[in-house]
């Protein structure tokens, strides 16, 4: 009762500062669970595969590229693979998601889908609803779904046995799985078997390849001889197959470098940019940022409560006269302090489940906000919450406690040296962490500007894309339409976006001189110029050309042997052309050396490279929003669902840099909630500090001082700490800045002047803040200060 | 140098209407040693604030050298204030953090004078006041008489016009109170004029003239 008592007096004395550090600690709390959650999420990661512990992803380096591991297999490795004896199961999938057309009662849905191994989803997925999950050797049709497909399809999850209306026939659903939480490798899509595609290839690269070992196997030990020991498996596949692929690396005794990741650590990996979407650094800076919030809050707290205890001196001695014990005052300080912790825990949640209502900061976090999914968390975050109240009374505790209880102190330690020592020190690692988290979101925010704003090689603000995969065979109906359009210059046709992903079709090519590996993408011979990608030898495409090359500049100097017009290796494709280097990838690729070839197939095989993406240049300075709607109009005329998506890249990049527009989003909100809790701090210490300094301020205006010069003797006092703790923190954020823009490989400079705004921005902010509470205080007539003495 | 016509002041609160002072007329000549006496509640403090330019009177002229300043506001009451009239509080107000040499220094440093001059002007006037050896202290480790000598010193160093004392011995001892009033006997005779509020018939003594107040009114000129 006493705790309360006391609590509600000084809650009333100090109205505002009660109010503030309340919201301070709650905000801290809610940022807090906000941001553990995603780094719950990313450690979480494929942990709804059944039996993680035992399943790892199988990744090969030297194929693209010398030196770069990849994510994909071959078939023909997987399945050797797969007959190794620590090996318990194999799951193949592919790389790449289709969109498919399925009819219900006469409305068209399209569902992602994906070609898998027979024993893949049996193999990954934890609970199986309704029939098997697995196909055998003989019977390879029929379609595995999630129970959120069936729902949505069926309306009922026991579907096992019903068809789906599919484009040509009906194909049957075979069995139902449990849905696989977001953050999992394993897609909540239609599952198709492959059946033979690609068994004996060895140069097709387009699958995923996990790999489950036998319980007891040594899975490090494993990793160690899986090079040597899948390689001689594939020189003797090879032989048995007739195929001289390898030759070469075989006579040369090379060995396939290959290693075995675990697959809750795939998201962290970067190797495949659909799925492995996390980023250490990214992963480390939240754990930091979640520790931080926290240390701030408390630093609050802590002056908050440092700065109340001179008023409660006289009382507490006063106590101590009277009989009561030391401990049971320190106990009272402490249990008070836990008290308004713990409330402003309870606010916390109440905050969180508003929070979680709103789409907005689901957009912002990946992982699940829920209270009732995050349990264990909100038990971390009640602990936390009471170590913060017991670290923040604890010292005011043992200073009040500490003196002569006859001795009732005569000045007030709120300005003591040691008192204000102490609390500059504290108020100067909240403006260092601040610092930090302004300059970070700095560099992080000029990358995102040179992700939009810096040379792509293409004119990307000039093209509309659209996938019209269902309607490939109205490619030229399309090309005709469009060009009659008032603002259309170009059309064409490609098999991917480019520049939205890091992963294209990659082929690895070689004859007895020369071995390549190159990212070749598929187009028709409109698409240089609908891109405007300049071509810097040879010549571009023309309408009679049929299996032709352009290779990029990177391509161009790693094959110093390549001439025009003649084949790039021997019965192979011919170059006809060197275009620059386009940003054909993120900027998290080398886009700048990495061989990279336009393929254009001739009509014959234009099928066979789906080539599903539109791409229409329009003139510059048109109406492009206006533009869209025409070209959208022109795509449902012929045929297109009426939902069909037609985006600039702008749009489009917005999507491939998710993770890292969240990421920024995230830095630029916790750094904002720092900077709130951070004034709040000084918003406190400044009241305190003027009450104290009433009397001081009241004689300095008497001898004379104007009001502005009280301002700015309060200024200086956050002045020089802010500056100080500004030096140490700028070579911190240049760091941790100059860390996560290693994560790309097409980066930003970190610009000198951020450093200097960020300084000027954080000490406006700062200075406007004590101004604002010490106005009225530095404004009073002096005699009102003097009269209270 | 001072003259004060039907001076009002009151103070309002939601529920009380105080009259301070009440139609309250004086003057006070250049160089003159003016004591202010009263019961307690009387208005006295109330009279040496406005004096001092500390506060507005709620009514009333109040001429300064001639010119009206009544009802100045609080940044041109400051300007006016600055180096003109120095101030003694019974309770010294001296400020903790700062030490002797600091504390007499501040009313310089607002007048924006050099710091060479500023500590030149300091060091003289803590030698006249005999406190030159406790420069570097601070407040809190001087006995009362010495933290107002220094008070004194701080309201004499910018050489006032006018020096306004509340109580300046209330705090002290009877051997500390004389000197401090020998003191300010002393700036006096240098030409300063002095307005005192005290309670103590001695320390009245010293002044030319007495002022009585009671209930906030002018008890007729008691000639001395």
């Amino acid at each position: 009762m006493n705790i309360l008592r006391n609590m509600i007096y000084m809650a009333r004395r100090f109205k505002t500062a009660t109010v503030l550090n309340l919201v301070g600690l709650t905000v801290a709390f809610a940022t807090f669970y906000l941001l553990m959650t995603q780094v719950v999420y990313n450690h979480s990661y494929n942990k709804g595969v059944k039996d993680y512990e035992r399943v790892y992803r199988v990744e090969f380096r030297d194929i693209m590229e010398e030196g770069r591991w990849i994510a994909q297999s071959s078939r023909l490795i997987a399945e050797e693979l797969a007959t190794l004896p620590q090996v318990e199961g194999m799951a193949l999938l592919q790389c790449w998601l289709g969109n498919e057309r399925f009819s219900s009662n006469g409305t068209d849905i399209y569902f992602p889908t994906c070609g898998v191994s027979n024993d893949a989803i049996s193999l990954l997925a934890t609970r199986l609803i309704d029939g098997r999950l697995n196909w055998t050797e003989g019977d390879t049709k029929g379609l595995v779904i999630p129970a959120s497909i069936a729902m949505n399809y069926f309306g009922s999850t026991q579907v096992a046995g019903r068809c789906m209306r599919g484009v040509n026939d009906s194909i049957p659903v075979i069995g139902v799985f449990t849905d696989m939480p977001a953050n999992c490798s394993m897609r909540n899509c239609i599952y198709k078997n492959f059946g033979d595609e690609n068994k004996d290839n060895l140069n097709n690269w387009n699958y995923t390849c996990y790999l489950k070992l036998r319980e007891n196997v040594d899975a490090d030990e494993f990793g160690e001889n899986l090079g040597k020991t899948i390689t001689l498996k594939i020189y003797e596949k090879l032989r048995s197959l007739g195929k001289r692929d390898w030759e070469d690396a075989e006579k040369k005794g090379e060995e396939l470098p290959v290693r075995l990741t675990p697959i809750t650590e795939t998201w962290f990996s970067g190797l495949d940019s659909n799925l492995d979407k996390g980023n250490r650094n990214v992963d480390w800076i939240l754990q930091l940022a979640c520790l931080l919030v926290i240390i701030i809050a408390t630093i609050n707290f802590l002056n908050f409560t440092l700065a109340e205890s001179p008023m409660r001196i006289k009382s507490v001695n006063t106590r101590m006269v009277l009989g009561c014990s030391t401990s049971a005052l320190r106990m009272g300080f402490v249990g008070e302090a836990v008290v308004t912790s713990i409330s402003a825990f309870v606010l916390a949640v109440a905050a969180v489940y508003l929070l979680s209502q709103s789409p907005l900061v689901h957009g912002l976090l990946s992982g699940d906000i829920s209270l009732g999914g995050n349990l264990l968390l909100l038990l971390a975050l009640a602990t936390v919450s009471v170590i913060v109240g017991i670290v923040a009374g604890m010292y005011p505790a043992y200073y009040v406690t500490s003196f002569q209880p006859a001795l009732v102190l005569k000045g007030s330690f709120g300005l003591t040296p040691k008192g204000r020592k102490l609390r500059t020190a504290l108020l100067c690692l909240q403006f260092i962490i601040t610092s930090i988290m302004m300059v970070y979101v700095g560099i992080l925010q000029q990358q995102v500007h040179y992700i939009f704003h810096s040379d792509y090689g293409y004119s990307k603000d000039e093209v509309l894309q659209a996938f019209v995969w269902e309607m490939t065979d109205k490619r030229d109906a399309m090309r005709s339409e469009l060009m009659q359009l008032t603002g259309v210059e170009e059309v064409s046709f490609s098999q991917f976006k480019i520049g939205t992903n890091d992963s294209y079709m990659g082929w690895g090519r070689g004859d007895s001189d020369h071995h390549i590996n190159f990212t070749c993408i598929p187009v028709d011979w409109h698409y240089l110029r609908t891109m405007g990608i300049e071509v810097i030898e040879g010549r571009d495409f023309n309408e009679h050309d049929e299996g032709v090359l352009i290779i990029n500049e990177a391509a161009r100097k790693q094959w110093d042997w390549v001439e025009m017009d003649k084949p790039l290796l021997k019965d192979f494709l011919p170059v006809i052309g060197v275009c620059k280097n386009v940003r054909y990838k993120s900027t998290r690729a080398d886009n700048n050396n990495a061989p990279m070839a336009f393929f254009i197939t001739g009509d014959k095989d234009k099928d066979f490279y789906g080539l599903g993406t539109l791409n229409v240049r329009v003139a510059a300075g048109i109406d492009k929003i206006e533009m869209r709607q025409k070209i959208r109009n022109v795509l449902v005329g012929l045929g297109a669902q009426s939902g069909i998506e037609v985006k600039f890249l702008d749009q489009e990049l917005e999507n491939t840099y998710q993770g890292e527009f969240r990421f920024t989003m995230q830095v630029l909100v916790f750094s904002v909630i720092c900077m709130i809790i951070t004034l709040i701090g000084v918003f406190c210490m400044t009241m305190f500090e003027t009450e104290y300094r009433r009397k001081e301020i009241g004689i300095r205006k008497v001898m004379g001082s104007s009001t502005a010069e009280i301002l700015t003797m309060l200024c200086r006092r956050y002045l020089w700490p802010l500056s100080v703790s500004f030096v140490i923190a700028a070579p911190l954020a240049w760091y941790i800045g100059h860390e996560w823009l290693q994560s790309f490989a097409e980066r930003t400079p970190i610009h000198w002047w951020l450093f200097p705004m960020t300084l000027l921005v954080v000490a406006a902010v700062t200075l406007t803040t004590v101004v604002l509470q010490s106005w009225h205080v530095a404004d009073e007539n002096p005699v009102n200060s003097i009269k209270n003495e | 140098m001072i003259k004060l016509e039907n001076i009002q002041k009151v103070f309002r609160t939601e529920e009380v209407e105080t009259v301070a002072l009440n139609n309250i007329s004086l003057e006070v000549n250049d160089g003159e040693f003016v004591a202010i006496m009263g019961p307690s509640g009387c208005g006295k403090s109330t009279l040496l604030n406005i004096l001092g330019l500390l506060d507005n009177p709620t009514d009333g002229i109040y001429r300064l050298d001639g010119k009206e300043v009544g009802k100045l506001k609080e940044s041109q009451r400051t300007k006016v204030r600055k180096g003109q009239i120095g101030f003694i509080f019974q309770s010294f107000n001296l400020i903790d953090e700062l030490n002797v040499e600091e504390n007499v220094e501040l009313p310089l440093t607002y007048l924006g004078i050099p710091k060479q001059e500023r500590r030149q002007r300091v060091e003289e006037v803590l030698r006249r006041m005999s406190i030159s050896h406790r420069a570097h202290h601070f407040p809190q480790q001087l006995s009362g008489g010495q933290q107002q000598r220094v008070a004194i010193a701080r309201a004499v160093v910018m050489n006032p016009k006018l020096i306004l004392a509340d109580e300046p011995t209330g705090n002290l001892d009877s051997k500390n109170g004389l000197e401090v009033m020998q003191l300010l006997t002393e700036l006096n005779q240098e030409g300063t004029t002095i307005v005192m509020v005290t309670h103590s018939e001695r320390d009245a003594s010293h002044a030319q003239r007495i002022i009585k107040l009671f209930d906030g009114q002018v008890v007729p000129d008691v000639l001395l």
